[in-house]
């Protein structure tokens, strides 16, 4: 039987819910679980009916409290995380009949404007607009969702979404990032979580260039398995990403979006040992990038991940032959014909 | 977004691959880095046509001292129909991107030719002036 997280418009609250969904319902089955994406909604569906035994008994499901991610989804309630942390767990507890049961409607909604106040973290549309007194006496309260959701929301964040620290020009950033499922088949959620556990760089210029690393750390992930398994098993449409920065005492939101996967998806599904080099030369650009000295190689690599474009990827072998007219890269380094010639097969003029 | 293969097939042009292989033993053998630059830099059919020009001269001298082949003519012909057809950026991009790739099994082959060459005539000139001394 399915279960339907019917969009909202918050994409990052979506998503956290599709996650957290089926965090929840391969915690209760002890099964494969399928998420798929759809325009409308995600569809959770299992492949064995959730029993009615409490989620609580579950040894997986008390595991969950020591995920890290706790802290960072709650970054802007400052020390009060880990009761936010008790009080999501204790929502799914208690709720999660009465929610599955709504879940199963295709048609069901969700009431947004009362609950609990959706936290900056999960989803920068979370935060409040004007904070400073105005002649127009503007005022704008938090944005509230209704508990259920928002626990399923908290949970999947935590578990599924990455935070990355940078520290630019003396500010702290967290550079948030929640790939978005396309088509995705788990028998264990942790499976799922140490896939997204990858290593960042030590310095990124910007949050769009995390974002472009993770998709490419991602992407050659997938190829790896792909090329063992024979094909691309799981699909990711997108990776969602946002900053928050400390501003004086509070964190606040500043530029996201979201970088579809389409083209790297389809690059792997069509032959993983041709494009195995290409995600790897392009990782080394990444890494190569974040050393000082080499903002431009490191922006230049991000354009051609977001943007597959003839300008984007004359701007990135123009700065690579200088680099390596330079002596900073090495011989081993270098890519090889092929991998270019696959690099350029994906690039639209 | 459709997937174009007209950077490939320009990449895998002959012209090109001369050009390009040309600009990689330039770069690698003589630091020609003014000629990316001029590269980088020409916008425009005779922009690009006198940067050409000018890695042509600044090869030359590297060409001579180490006899190294020289682009043909026709190399030279083909790669200003192909600006012409395609424009400069995309010919550009598929020229810097030989300059780039490994250096093939032939390259290699040419370079330790040429070693050998040196390391040969420097021998012969040492037994000349051995046998001189004698």
């Amino acid at each position: 039987m399915p279960y339907y997280i019917t969009k909202t418009g918050l994409d990052a609250f979506d998503t956290a819910r599709a996650w957290g969904l089926a965090v929840v319902v391969n915690v209760l089955t002890e099964d494969e679980v399928v998420l798929r994406h759809e325009d409308w909604a995600f569809i959770v569906n299992p492949l064995m009916p959730v029993p009615n035994s409490t989620i609580a008994s579950s040894l997986a499901w008390r595991t969950l409290i020591f995920e890290q991610g706790w802290q960072r989804v709650f970054m802007t309630a400052k020390g009060g995380w880990s009761g936010k942390r008790d009080q999501a767990k204790q929502i799914v507890q208690q709720q999660i009949s009465p929610l599955l049961t709504n879940l199963q409607n295709p048609a069901n909604t969700v009431a947004l404007g009362t609950g609990e106040s959706l936290p900056g973290g999960l989803d920068p549309t979370g935060f409040k607009g004007l904070r400073h007194a105005t002649r127009g006496r503007y005022q704008e309260g938090q944005l509230e969702v209704p508990e259920e959701h928002w626990a399923l929301a908290c949970l999947g964040m935590s578990t599924c979404g990455t935070y990355r620290y940078a520290k630019e020009a003396g500010q702290t950033n967290w550079l948030v990032l929640l790939p978005v499922p396309q088509k995705v088949r788990f028998s264990y959620f942790r499976d799922v979580q140490d896939l997204f556990r990858l290593s960042g760089l030590r310095r990124y210029h910007g949050v769009q260039n995390a974002a472009a690393h993770y998709a490419v750390q991602l992407a050659e992930r997938l190829c790896r398995r792909a090329a063992a398994q024979g094909s691309l098993q799981d699909r990711y449409a997108a990776v969602l990403y946002f900053r928050l920065f400390g501003a004086g005492q509070q964190t606040k939101p500043a530029q996201g979006n979201q970088l579809r996967l389409e083209l790297l998806m389809e690059a792997i599904a069509q032959d993983p040992h041709r494009t195995q080099p290409m995600l790897e030369w392009l990782d080394y650009c990444f890494r190569l990038g974040s050393t000082k000295g080499a903002e431009d190689l490191a922006l230049a690599a991000t354009e051609l991940v977001m943007r597959w474009d003839l300008d984007a990827y004359d701007r990135l072998v123009r700065i690579l032959v200088k680099y390596q007219a330079q002596g900073r890269i090495k011989g081993d380094h270098l890519p090889e014909t092929r991998t270019v010639k696959e690099v350029m097969s994906h690039v639209s003029l | 977004m459709s997937a174009s293969n007209e950077l490939s097939q320009v990449f895998s042009n002959p012209a090109v691959r001369e050009f390009g292989a040309t600009l990689r033993r330039s770069l690698r053998m003589n630091d020609d880095y003014a000629s990316i630059l001029d590269l980088e830099f020409a916008e425009t059919k005779e922009s690009f046509a006198e940067a050409l020009k000018r890695f042509l001269r600044r090869f030359e001298g590297l060409a001579r001292r180490k006899n190294l082949r020289r682009p043909t003519q026709e190399s030279l012909e083909e790669m200003t129909r192909l600006v012409d057809q395609y424009g400069v950026k995309l010919v550009r991009a598929a020229l810097i991107s030989h300059a780039l790739v490994r250096g093939g099994r032939e390259e290699e082959e040419q370079m330790v030719q040429q070693t050998e060459s040196q390391v040969l005539q420097a021998s012969t000139v040492n037994s000349t002036e051995g046998g001189s001394q004698l």
